[in-house]
């Protein structure tokens, strides 16, 4: 199924007052995608796991009011990125706020990440970025989309977009050529 | 190795989760959806523009009445709604009627006296001296 049709069948769902049935195809089809993304951002499983709740909890009460006049894919991203910001804001203790060293340290022992020393520097080098690069360089590097989708999420200019990823692949290319 | 030899053997994820995750996660989460947050059911836009207005009425009138409180109709009385019981006593007594009537009838009557006798060239200070 395509995204085009899930929306489809979304907006069919919600027209028609099934709101679970409508909510159990999102979770279907998104569940994956936003888990991995939340990953991304956070790392670790636990907190992952949380903050999915929440995405879906905030997807669910949403729902009935949404319009459908922009895609749902990115309704249902921005929802993601949001919550994530929203909770590495709120937890000033959180790894994000720490060194690299530190992040990677916590990266060795976590049992859920199954990378080698290049995906863990790789992973803490992201962790270290600020805000808006390090997001627009998840969604272009890990998730392939265009600078024009990221827009849709995000807001801002393709031009200024383009401009933090650039940002963000140098500071990690830096990051990793360190040792 | 730099950043884009990485990106063309992204397949491997380095992100794992418990075994059965998803599925798990899926059905907790649906049942969590369904039983802590009872989605309200979503009106009608007819339904919406009903409720709207009974509530503007409600409002206007909350504010008429505060502004201008409704002033008890009964309370209101004029002369051509009094009744007999509702008239002072003393103004039905016969006596204290007649006594009024003729103190009205002097006062009025005493410019006119005056009058005549200043045209029948009468004295008031002779009438005064006698009295």
């Amino acid at each position: 199924m395509t995204a085009k049709e899930v929306e489809n069948q979304v907006l069919a769902f919600v027209e028609s007052q099934h709101l679970e049935k409508a909510i159990e195809l999102i979770i279907n089809q998104y569940q994956k995608k936003i888990y991995y993304q939340v990953r991304r951002y956070i790392t670790f499983h636990d907190e992952a796991d949380d903050i999915l709740q929440e995405v879906f909890i905030k997807v669910w009460i949403g729902l009935p009011n949404f319009k459908f006049e922009s895609a749902l894919t990115s309704w249902i991203y921005r929802i993601t990125v949001n919550e994530c910001l929203g909770y590495i804001r709120s937890n000033k203790k959180h790894l994000h706020n720490l060194d690299a060293q530190a992040y990677e340290n916590h990266l060795k022992s976590d049992v859920f990440f199954d990378g080698d020393e290049f995906e863990k520097k790789l992973q803490s080098a992201v962790a270290m970025l600020p805000e808006k690069q390090r997001v627009v360089f998840i969604y272009k590097y890990f998730e392939d989309l265009k600078y024009e989708q990221i827009a849709v999420i995000l807001g801002g200019t393709v031009g200024s977009l383009k401009a933090s990823y650039h940002h963000a692949v140098k500071k990690i290319e830096e990051t990793l050529n360190e040792d | 190795m730099n950043l884009e030899e990485h990106k063309k053997r992204l397949s491997k994820n380095p992100l794992k989760t418990p075994e059965g995750y998803f599925e798990s996660q899926k059905q907790d989460l649906l049942k969590k959806l369904s039983v802590t947050h009872q989605h309200p059911i979503k009106q009608q836009k007819p339904q919406r523009f009903f409720a709207g207005s009974i509530l503007a009425v409600a409002a206007i009138l909350l504010i008429v009445f505060t502004v201008w409180p409704p002033q008890n109709q009964e309370s209101q009385t004029n002369s051509f709604t009094l009744e007999v019981s509702e008239i002072p006593t003393e103004y039905l007594d016969e006596d204290v009627i007649a006594v009024y009537y003729e103190a009205e009838t002097l006062d009025s009557n005493s410019s006119r006296t005056i009058d005549y006798l200043i045209e029948s060239e009468i004295s008031l200070e002779l009438i005064a001296e006698n009295i």
